[in-house]
């Protein structure tokens, strides 16, 4: 009854918008940290992207492609690299009305997988929370999901519901490690929005409960649970845009298997600090073919509850992102974008000081 | 980063502004014709919808469209909001459309006025010295008891039609008025003096050719107390008309004084003159404060009188909506903000930071 209620409401109005047109984007990035470990060594890890994305209009929504191709380096003492495909991202969005959108979505895996362990070893990196990477991962198995968000609008005020589910496939990450299942996902999100001419003061909030990791069907590590809380400000006028975020990430315990007994319990030390982002975006269009945008990004993470000495210790960290870039439309079917960013930091109890740039270029194609 | 928007369509913000200028400097015309442009670009736009009822009323004195813009005010914005500020002027448009289109149903060749309508009233022909106020008074709180029982007719809609028509027609008959006036059923009768302070009145209903169709039993009582009067008055009316009386019956009564004073007070109303109308219902009222149908009339009058003049509350309530955001626009940006956190993202073109950074899981937790 409940469910014929949501669609009785998803239903009611008429989409909420037109299909974009047919879309490629081609492009790539560099992303470049470099940080001291100690007074002698340098460490600079590079990531290359080369991402393709294709945008299709099909049944009155929109069917995204997205795959690519990474290479990483890291040069230290001594010099190691990755390179591969990533997954392959396939994603149709349809909007049921105006108030309702839905998503399906699946990761095919043809990114690379079974990596060795110096392959590995970049990866982890790549994961890390306080290095801020923007791609984590090549990929993992067939992942296959799907998401369905409410919304109304009445006076000054939206409200907004969504629930997701993601389930993921079962991969081999590493030689030698074969059948790793990561535990799915179920996520539920819920936001509203108070305007005021231009102004939007919003309130976001995100729940996200993991399953467990299972390898050759044996249970053997759960995320902890997830919550986000995000407060924005929103200014939204004819030329100038600003987008104002806090965002609050709390991650609850993680279960694993205990030594010595292997039980599957919560462990005794939290592996999760906190995570407090904000965000400051402004983008100006002057006119309308050129866009300029200039953003900066905080992250402050807590140390976790491991102990200076244990390799799952994650210490304070403090980051500081800023870039720019331009946006321009060269004519009716392409579109430019140049993007570059800087960051500086703290890591590792700000014993360690970190510095990265990022430049990006990408160029879309219309049909 | 969050997709940049793109430049927002021609905003009919400045023809709406366009608009509000000539109004404010009395150019009813260019007005109307800004806010019909405007109007054709954002047909939603619930200030431009306040703006041009307030053009319709206040320029061409058209209440009747004011009404509907009024309406499609209210759809938009949902009627908690502003029906307890605006119900009011409505309530004085309304009456004003009533008197308006009475008097187009006097041009020659105009349709019936209330064609498709179940019910009218016709003043009682009277024989004798009766004051014909009393007839009326009557007459009227039959009418106030018919529809407190049925729902229907309008009790001012048909007193303003009857009383223009006789302001026209002085000499029409009954059967005349229902042919002109084009209602399923006319109810009228006739009042003979009796003498003595008594009085005989037999109702009759007249088709829509003004046809007698019913001629009720003849209804005797002393005028001094109407209470038994207006009883079996109600009664025959009932019958007449087919609809079953509930037990017991409401009846409002008015002692024959305060009933001509009430028909003082309702005629100066329906002649335009509210001041004498409000003296003559406050005496009245005074006379029998438990009187609802006098209650009812002052209402109308106060209401009247408080609404008479520029509507300053609408033009507060204009620059009040010019607060609020395109509801599309809001919905929208709300449903892709839920969207976006429940959905993983590729970001814009390349990969990007998401809200959710998802760890892959630790390869050393594998068996």
């Amino acid at each position: 009854m409940i469910l014929l209620c949501i669609l009785i409401f998803a239903l009611s109005g008429t989409p909420a918008r037109a299909a974009d047109p047919f879309r490629t984007d081609l492009g790539g990035f560099v992303h470049q940290i470099e940080f001291r470990p100690d007074s002698v060594r340098v460490t600079r890890i590079r990531q290359w992207v080369s991402p393709v994305q294709i945008h299709i209009p099909l049944a009155g929504g929109q069917l995204d492609l997205h795959s690519g191709a990474m290479y990483l380096e890291q040069t230290d003492t001594l010099k190691s690299e990755a390179w591969g495909a990533l997954n392959t991202r396939l994603r149709g969005t349809w909007s049921l009305s105006r108030r309702a959108l839905l998503t399906l979505h699946a990761a095919f895996p043809t990114g690379k997988r079974s990596l060795d362990a110096e392959d590995a070893n970049l990866v982890r990196t790549l994961a890390r929370n306080d290095l801020n990477f923007p791609v984590k991962t090549f990929g993992e198995g067939l992942d296959i999901g799907g998401a369905l968000s409410l919304a109304n609008q009445v006076g000054h005020t939206g409200w907004s519901l969504g629930v997701g589910y993601l389930r993921k496939g079962a991969y081999d990450p590493v030689d030698g490690v074969t059948g790793y299942k990561p535990g799915d996902a179920f996520s539920v999100s819920a936001g509203i929005d108070r305007t005021y001419k231009h102004w939007v003061y919003r309130l976001s909030a995100l729940g996200t409960f993991y399953f467990t990791d299972r390898q050759n069907s044996q249970v053997v590590f759960r995320q902890g649970k997830q919550i986000l809380f995000q407060m924005g400000l929103l200014y939204e006028g004819q030329r100038l845009q600003l987008n104002f975020q806090v965002t609050e990430l709390l991650r609850l315990k993680n279960q694993e298997l205990i030594p010595p007994e292997g039980l599957f319990l919560f462990e005794t030390r939290d592996s999760n600090g906190n995570d407090l982002r904000g965000s400051l975006e402004i983008s100006w269009t002057p006119y309308l073919p050129l866009t300029l945008f200039g953003s900066g990004h905080f992250k402050y993470l807590t140390a976790n509850a491991h102990p200076s000495t244990s390799p799952l210790y994650q210490g304070d960290a403090h980051l500081w992102q800023t870039g720019g870039g331009i946006k321009i439309h060269l004519g009716p079917r392409y579109r430019l974008l140049l993007k570059t960013t800087r960051m500086k930091g703290k890591i590792l109890d700000d014993t360690i000081d970190l510095s990265a740039f990022q430049f990006q270029g990408g160029l879309s194609r219309q049909f | 980063m969050q997709d940049i928007p793109t430049f927002h369509v021609p905003d009919p913000g400045k023809l709406e502004s366009l608009a509000y200028t000539h109004f404010g400097q009395k150019d009813y015309v260019r007005a109307l014709r800004y806010a019909y442009q405007a109007f054709h670009i954002d047909p939603a736009d619930p200030r431009l919808l306040l703006l041009m009822g307030l053009i319709y009323e206040q320029g061409f004195n058209r209440p009747d469209l004011a009404l509907q813009e009024y309406s499609r005010l209210f759809s938009l914005i949902g009627p908690k909001r502003l029906e307890k500020r605006m119900g009011p002027r409505m309530q004085y448009l309304l009456r004003k459309a009533q008197v308006r289109a009475a008097n187009l149903a006097l041009q020659p060749d105009q349709p019936p006025p209330l064609k498709g309508q179940k019910l009218a009233v016709f003043p009682f022909q009277i024989q004798g010295p009766t004051q014909p106020a009393l007839a009326q008074g009557m007459l009227d709180l039959l009418l106030y008891n018919l529809h407190n029982l049925l729902g229907y007719p309008d009790p001012f809609q048909l007193q303003v039609l009857t009383h223009m028509y006789l302001q026209a027609f002085p000499w029409g008959t009954p059967s005349e008025y229902a042919a002109w006036a084009g209602a399923d059923q006319t109810l009228t009768g006739h009042l003979i003096d009796l003498g003595d302070h008594r009085i005989q009145i037999t109702l009759q209903l007249l088709d829509a050719t003004g046809q007698t169709v019913y001629t009720s039993t003849p209804v005797a009582g002393n005028w001094g107390d109407l209470t038994e009067l207006s009883s079996d008055l109600f009664r025959e009316a009932a019958k007449g008309l087919e609809v079953s009386l509930p037990t017991p019956v409401p009846n409002d009564v008015i002692a024959p004084i305060t009933l001509m004073a009430y028909v003082q007070g309702r005629n100066a109303y329906l002649e335009g003159n509210l001041t004498q109308a409000r003296q003559f219902l406050n005496d009245a009222l005074a006379m029998q404060p438990d009187a609802d149908l006098i209650a009812q009339t002052l209402a109308w009058v106060e209401n009247d009188l408080n609404n008479t003049n520029h509507p300053q509350l609408l033009v507060d309530i204009y620059w009040e909506l010019e607060t609020l955001p395109d509801p599309e626009r809001a919905l929208s940006r709300r449903l892709q903000n839920t969207h976006r956190l429940i959905v993983p993202s590729e970001g814009e073109i390349t990969g990007q930071e998401t809200h959710d950074p998802f760890k892959p899981p630790r390869p050393e937790t594998a068996p």
